[in-house]
């Protein structure tokens, strides 16, 4: 499949996750912003709250996050963050 | 009779202290594999907060105080991250004649923050006043770097050090540590190594950014030497200790082996005495 992207959650102890997904939802101060394939390379602050990504059979991925940055460049979505956790359902 | 029983004593506590000897290199053993993989997690987590942060500066005004030298550099504070306690070899010592040495040959004003438990009254002895101490844990964590983070940053910014060097030992290899400083305060950015050209979004906005990614890559720089020193302190004490219970292995061989003459001697005496009785009681027959 040609339009999945990287995503990955990284925190000062762990990766806490880092897969292939469609799209991605990440939680700003002035709402949340989606994020599709090739996305145009950017820096933003990343308030806290849930990162959702979208994998390619559809299901969603959700990581409880802390305040961080999230950097977007060549399909790589990286979230920095000082805290992270994976919400299993 | 009483050498071999000095001697069995003797064995008996030198077997006392492997056992101690032994059971602190495995702990030490334990808590350097915990801190060496916190460490190599935050090595990859902190070189991705530097880079961003080249990103972000690149280009653009210095104006975050952080990044910014005083422009009279008259204070230098270091801050010296010792063990938390003895039993590691030259690993606290060393260190402190490192600071001494670099102490001498600094003309500025200085003084110390000392991270750490051990020598509460060798470090006085290096001449150089103590502002603060902090006690760090065998494993630091990211509230022990965020606290000494904090009142780093406030020394610098409030006008009360121009320069915040750290003084620690380097991890080499879990066989080697070398002390080495690191100059946390101005805080160097590193720019970025490719795709200089590349047109960044920046949300908010640059500068907001800009200071988040200072007090993160601050902070990951504090975590990441505190992790890295703890992690020698730890090998550093292994290896000592498997060459203290080395060597009682062999001092436990070297008397065992005395045990043997003296209990060999003790029973060729008790021969000859109980033959040379026997033949003295046949000839008075």
């Amino acid at each position: 499949m040609g339009d999945l992207f990287r995503l990955s959650v990284v925190t000062g102890e762990s990766t806490v996750l880092d897969t292939k997904v469609r799209s991605v939802n990440l939680p700003m101060d002035f709402g949340s912003i989606g994020i599709l394939v090739n996305h145009a390379p950017m820096l933003c602050a990343v308030s806290k709250g849930i990162v959702r990504g979208a994998l390619e059979d559809g299901s969603v991925v959700r990581v409880r996050v802390s305040e961080g940055i999230a950097s977007v460049a060549d399909n790589e979505l990286t979230v920095l963050c000082g805290d992270a956790a994976l919400i299993e359902d | 009779m009483a050498n071999l029983r000095a001697i069995r004593t003797r064995i008996r506590s030198v077997e006392n202290t492997q056992q101690i000897t032994k059971s602190m290199k495995m702990v030490a053993g334990a808590k350097l594999r915990r801190t060496q993989s916190a460490f190599s997690s935050l090595r990859d987590y902190a070189a991705r907060c530097a880079e961003m942060l080249g990103r972000v500066a690149q280009g653009m005004p210095v104006t975050e105080p952080l990044l910014l030298p005083h422009a009279e550099n008259a204070r230098v504070c270091y801050v010296l991250i010792v063990g938390n306690r003895g039993l590691c070899g030259t690993y606290n010592s060393a260190l402190l004649r490192y600071l001494e040495e670099l102490a001498e040959k600094e003309e500025r004003e200085k003084f110390l923050v000392v991270c750490g438990r051990w020598g509460k009254d060798m470090i006085p002895g290096a001449n150089i006043p103590i502002r603060e101490s902090f006690e760090i844990g065998d494993a630091p964590d990211a509230k022990e770097a965020e606290e000494l983070t904090a009142y780093l940053r406030g020394l610098y910014t409030g006008g009360e050090a121009d320069e915040v060097v750290l003084v620690y030992q380097r991890f080499r290899s879990v066989l080697q540590q070398s002390p080495g400083t690191q100059t946390l305060l101005p805080m160097a950015v590193e720019p970025p190594e490719k795709e200089a050209e590349k047109k960044y979004i920046f949300e908010p906005d640059r500068e907001s950014l800009l200071r988040t990614l200072t007090d993160m890559t601050l902070k990951n720089t504090v975590h990441a030497a505190l992790l890295e020193a703890r992690t020698g302190e730890h090998s550093a004490r292994m290896t000592a200790m498997t060459a203290a219970a080395d060597n009682t292995e062999e001092l436990i061989g070297e008397l065992t082996l005395q045990l043997n003459h003296a209990r060999q001697a003790a029973i060729t005496t008790e021969i000859s005495e109980i033959a040379g009785g026997a033949e003295a009681m046949r000839k008075n027959r």
